[in-house]
């Protein structure tokens, strides 16, 4: 696992647009701070504007670099060499799915850390900022909640063997088909996949207007990606590694 | 290392591309594996490695291909030149490829020794997709020797590549192969496979045509003819028949013979005082053995005339 993993690094690593994804996230973030200058920060208004504010732009960024990992390898022919170098699929399908979470997790770790202090440069604030549990939990699973959807798309890149489908499908999913979904359903719309998500790395457990979803929210999107992924090891198992 | 093929057999919509396909590729010799268009050739190769699904088996060494454990490190594969990311370097392709060798920094090293070998060295980081084929083939060819590997897969190498690069590829083949390696390389050219390999797997419509030696095959195939062209072509044909020599009139005052040799026609002829405008031996060749064994094998055949 530990080859494939430095594959994954490499070939990451060696894309412009995988590069300029991650830039473009972080300099979101900074210029969204900007905005802040001069005004007093506590703990709750830190994760608003560390993990909240952003996490719609980086589910998007981290759906882009996740789909690559297998869209760009059906699109150029890639698929093939990287099969000779990893030819049991189930786990080079493992191995992609965990690089791409750990690269969408440690983008969206870089980007809110440059927030952080770029914030703490420009507003006024105390020690008691950092003595509130709230905040680590809200940076912890906002960052976990990006490299989940990494991972989701990942999975679906597998399975649709494109870039692009896959993150209109997330875009879908999350900006339309959930909010829809709310607006119809209620405070039972909070244990959708991104909204749980959304209230999970919320300061307050409560990002939108539909209650604390509790410990049933940070299960639902997994078990989302567990059946994505149950269904793209069998497709990647069954088909012939032809390009798309 | 020794690649044994058993009854490999891939369909493709109730069509057989590949049908059966038994053969053994032996280490210390090139194989050359040659048949028509569409004859299933780039199919077996995949077929061979994993990449596509099918019937029958391939055993490296005694051992499917997904089941070796580096398999980077024991069989090196081309099948298609142009597999990589047009806006990634050719040294950032080789360096991600040879991650799957897991061997630390050591790749990065083995790359730029690669890099120089083939002769991309100067384009090294260069963004691959402004390659020429020939330059594609040649970061192919990079990538399937970057594990050191025992064996080669290389499915049409020399396309693309100039003379210069054609005659280097014979060499490193052959000497890869005179190191004890196994190659197994599909080629269109002919020619180029006559001075290449040392046995030749010859397939059609995916069934098995030929599995020997290339001069066995050459040899069997077509006898060495002999070409003249003499003003006293009837009188040459009568002389002639009492040798059992085949002889075919192929043109006015033109004579192709079979069955005897150069130095047979000649004698005859001086002593008939013949005239000869032209006297050559045209040797047999893989080409026409080739020509001979997949004339009913043909599946993409070009019209008579445009």
């Amino acid at each position: 696992m530990t080859a494939l993993l430095s594959y994954e690094w490499r070939r990451m690593r060696s894309l412009g647009s995988d590069r300029a994804l991650v830039a473009g996230v972080v300099a979101f973030a900074l210029l969204a701070d900007l905005a802040a200058a001069g005004r007093p920060l506590d703990a709750e208004g830190a994760v608003f504007h560390v993990v909240q504010r952003d996490l719609a732009v980086r589910w998007l960024a981290a759906a882009a670099i996740g789909a690559q990992a297998f869209g760009h390898e059906f699109r150029y022919g890639t698929i093939r060499p990287t099969l000779l170098g990893f030819p049991r699929r189930g786990r080079l399908l493992a191995g992609k799915v965990a690089a791409a979470a750990l690269a969408g997790t440690a983008g969206a770790l870089l980007a809110s850390a440059a927030s952080f202090a770029l914030l703490l440069a420009l507003t006024r604030w105390d020690g008691s900022l950092f003595g509130d549990p709230r905040l680590w939990r809200s940076l912890a699973y906002g960052a976990v909640t990006v490299g989940l959807v990494a991972a989701l798309a990942a999975g679906l890149g597998a399975l649709t063997r494109g870039t692009g489908l896959p993150v209109v499908l997330l875009a879908l999913w999350a900006g339309i088909l959930e909010p829809l979904a709310a607006a119809v359903l209620g405070g039972g719309a909070g244990l959708l996949p991104f909204l749980s998500m959304l209230q999970l790395a919320a300061y307050s457990g409560e990002a939108v207007d539909l209650g604390a979803t509790g410990p049933l929210s940070a299960v639902v999107f997994p078990l989302c990606l567990a059946a994505v992924l149950v269904a793209a090891a069998a497709a990647f198992a069954r088909r012939d590694a032809t390009t798309s | 290392m020794r690649i044994q093929a058993a009854g490999l057999t891939k369909e493709f919509g109730g069509r057989r591309a590949v049908d059966g396909l038994s053969f053994t590729v032996e280490p210390g010799r090139v194989t050359g594996f040659v048949g028509p268009n569409g004859a299933g050739k780039s199919t077996t190769l995949q077929l061979m490695l994993g990449l596509v699904h099918g019937g029958g088996r391939t055993l490296f060494d005694g051992r499917p291909y997904r089941d070796l454990p580096c398999p980077v490190r024991e069989v090196g594969a081309v099948l298609d030149a142009r597999s990589f990311h047009p806006r990634r370097s050719a040294r950032d392709h080789l360096r991600m490829l040879a991650a799957a060798g897991g061997r630390g920094r050591a790749p990065d090293r083995r790359v730029d020794q690669l890099l120089d070998l083939v002769g991309l060295a100067p384009v090294a980081g260069r963004p691959a997709g402004g390659f020429s084929l020939g330059m594609a083939q040649r970061l192919g060819l990079a990538a399937a020797l970057l594990g050191d590997p025992r064996a080669l897969l290389l499915d049409e190498p020399a396309n693309g590549l100039d003379p210069h690069g054609v005659a280097w590829l014979r060499e490193l083949l052959r000497a890869f192969a005179a190191g004890g390696g196994a190659v197994l390389v599909s080629s269109h050219l002919l020619a180029e496979m006559q001075l290449l390999a040392d046995h030749v797997v010859v397939i059609g419509r995916g069934r098995l045509l030929a599995d020997e030696p290339l001069d066995q095959l050459v040899g069997r195939s077509v006898r060495e003819q002999v070409l003249v062209r003499s003003p006293d072509a009837g009188r040459l044909a009568e002389l002639l028949a009492p040798t059992g020599a085949a002889v075919d009139r192929t043109g006015d005052g033109e004579l192709t013979i079979s069955g005897v040799g150069a130095e047979v026609v000649g004698d005859l002829a001086h002593e008939g005082r013949l005239r000869l405008h032209r006297l050559t031996t045209r040797s047999a060749s893989l080409e026409a053995a080739f020509l001979g064994l997949t004339r009913d094998e043909v599946e993409y055949a070009a019209g008579d005339r445009p």
